[in-house]
C-alpha cells in the first residue's frame, strides 16, 4: 500500500493548496475526472474542518493518502478534542462528505485530536 | 487564490458577479462584501456565481447568512448558476429548495423583484 503523507498550517490560505495536491495524488492513481471533482470537494470540506477545528492552537492539519488496490483514502487529522462545531456550516459540510464519498468516518484519535476518514472505492 | 467581486446594478438589483473559487479562505471577503451592500440599503440582491470555479459549506453558509440579511428587510436573493458541478452542491445540501437559482442575470433580477 502507497501512502503520502503532508502538513499544512491551519491557515486557510492553504486550502487550496490542500485540494489541489489531494486531486494530483487520485489523478495519479488512475482516478476519473468526475471522480476527481468529487473528491477535491470532499477533501476540501474535511480540510476546511480541520483547519477551523485547530485554529485556536494553530496545530497543523495532518493529510495522509493511502492507495490499495480497493480504495483511495484520505485521512485529514485535526487536534481538536470537541471533534467539530455544531454550526449551520458544519452540517452543510457533513452533508456534502456523506454524498460524496463512499465511506466517511470521524474518529478520535490516540493524541487527542479527530480524524476524518474518507475512503473512495476503486473501479 | 483572489475571489474577483463586482457589483453592479440591474434594475432595482444589485449584481454580485463572483469570479473565483469560494472557499474557507475567500468566503470572508464575499460576506464582507455582502453584508455591505445590505447596510446600503441594497435589499435586492443576485449573486452571479457563472464566474465560480469551485464552492464550498463555508460560501454556502455566507450565502445563507445574506439570505436571512435581506429577508429581514423584506428584500430577496437570488442566485445565477447553470454550471452542474456547482449547481451539485446545492442540490446535495438541499438548498436548492432555499434559494431561487435562475440561468441568467436578467432573469434573476426579473423574477427575484
Amino acid at each position: 500500500m502507497s501512502r503520502v503523507e503532508i502538513e499544512i498550517p491551519p491557515n486557510p490560505v492553504f486550502a487550496g493548496v490542500a485540494r489541489l495536491a489531494v486531486a494530483a495524488l487520485a489523478r495519479s492513481a488512475g482516478m476519473d475526472e468526475e471522480r476527481v471533482e468529487e473528491l477535491k470537494i470532499a477533501a476540501g470540506e474535511a480540510c476546511a474542518n480541520a483547519m477551523l477545528a485547530n485554529e485556536d492552537t494553530q496545530a497543523p492539519v495532518m493529510l495522509s493518502w493511502q492507495e490499495s488496490a480497493e480504495a483511495l483514502i484520505l485521512e485529514v487529522k485535526d487536534r481538536s478534542t470537541s471533534g467539530s462545531s455544531s454550526d449551520d456550516r458544519m452540517a452543510l459540510s457533513v452533508a456534502l462528505l456523506e454524498t460524496l464519498v463512499d465511506d466517511y468516518e470521524r474518529h478520535p484519535t490516540d493524541d487527542g485530536g479527530t480524524c476524518a476518514r474518507l475512503s473512495f472505492h476503486r473501479g | 487564490m483572489e475571489l474577483g467581486l463586482d457589483v453592479r446594478k440591474v434594475g432595482s438589483h444589485s449584481v454580485v458577479d463572483v469570479k473565483g473559487e469560494i472557499d474557507v479562505y475567500t468566503a470572508p471577503k464575499l460576506r464582507e462584501k455582502l453584508i455591505e451592500l445590505v447596510s446600503d440599503g441594497s435589499y435586492d440582491v443576485v449573486v452571479n456565481l457563472e464566474g465560480v470555479d469551485f464552492l464550498d459549506s463555508t460560501g454556502l453558509g455566507v450565502l445563507v447568512g445574506a439570505l436571512k440579511r435581506v429577508k429581514a428587510h423584506d428584500g430577496s436573493l437570488a442566485l445565477v448558476c447553470t454550471q452542474d458541478k456547482i449547481l451539485k452542491i446545492f442540490k446535495i445540501t438541499g438548498l436548492t429548495k432555499v434559494f431561487p437559482i435562475h440561468s441568467s442575470v436578467e432573469e434573476a433580477a426579473g423574477e427575484a423583484g
